[in-house]
């Protein structure tokens, strides 16, 4: 089971592209790996998975399996999301119920460990470079081993 | 009577002594998280005790006109504006002696600078510095830092 943190971020990905494209086909998805492509009209989001500290889980019957050590590496998926300023209150918060709801607290086993999400934080930005912004962060912990 | 209220003290000591750990595990990973120009931010990460502590300090000298920000960890300016935050963090923890009062760890950088920095948008979206942003990752890795403390 050695760590794949690839598959952390395909497997957050793929979910919520699947589930946000289904909700709301006209808005743009863009990725961090991708130069942004802003359409104003009917809003975008920017999708990034970011890891944070890799912590040894030192606790009781968890911190080994067997000989091996489990570590715990945790992150958020952020996404960004925008629309142009004079409208879009009502999407920008329907695009944050669809990702709250595609990623928020769920649990699936993935290669070389186990995969958590929890802890929506919907934080309302206002205008920022002209667009009416809005950001979703979702943490994840990803349950692994070095080996 | 007298052993156990000195075991009382001795322990409300170590509590007292653990939250300043605590608090100052927080101020370290907020630093962490947090790019650096010319330290105005990084350095204006406060600590309050009872209440919000509003003090701000002056970012350290602007690099050199062509100078390319660094990643996290080795600006110019990072080691001595961390240290300035630590310094007065310690101070006004030396005042918490009890258990009485929250400790308020804030950052007094105007509220734009910080919405920036926050949601990894600084100095642009496509450019961030800090993708993910500040608090949530530092708030997470110190719990977890701390949930594997002692």
């Amino acid at each position: 089971m050695a760590m794949d943190t690839e598959a952390v971020r395909v497997q957050l990905v793929d979910t919520l592209v699947a589930d946000f494209a289904a909700a709301h086909p006209l808005a743009k998805i863009n990725y961090e790996n991708l130069r942004l492509d802003q359409d104003d009209d009917n809003g975008w989001i920017y999708i990034s998975v970011i890891p944070g500290d890799l912590v040894r889980r030192n606790l009781g019957s968890r911190a080994t399996s067997g000989n091996v050590a489990n570590y715990s590496q945790f992150g958020i998926v952020q996404v960004q999301m925008a629309i142009k300023k004079d409208g879009g209150t009502r999407t920008l918060h329907q695009f944050a119920d669809t990702i709250i709801t595609s990623l928020q607290d769920r649990d699936w086993s993935i290669s070389g460990g186990r995969l958590f999400t929890s802890n929506g934080d919907r934080r309302t930005r206002g205008i920022v470079a002209g667009s009416f912004a809005m950001n979703v962060n979702i943490e994840w912990e990803y349950h692994t081993s070095l080996s | 009577m007298k052993r156990l209220e000195a075991e009382i003290t001795r322990l409300e000591k170590e509590a007292v002594a653990d939250v300043k750990v605590a608090a100052i595990t927080v101020v370290k990973a907020m630093h962490s998280r947090t790019p650096v120009w010319t330290g105005e931010a990084v350095r204006n990460f406060t600590v309050g005790i009872g209440s919000r502590n509003n003090s701000k300090a002056p970012g350290g000298p602007q690099p050199p006109p062509g100078s390319t920000p660094k990643g996290l960890g080795g600006e110019q300016n990072r080691a001595s504006m961390e240290s300035g935050s630590l310094s007065a963090a310690n101070s006004a923890l030396n005042k918490l002696k009890d258990l009485d009062k929250n400790v308020i760890v804030s950052n007094t950088v105007d509220a734009a600078k910080w919405d920036l920095l926050d949601n990894g948008s600084a100095p642009t979206r496509e450019r961030a510095r800090n993708p993910g942003g500040i608090s949530a990752l530092a708030i997470q890795g110190a719990r977890a830092k701390l949930t594997n403390w002692k």
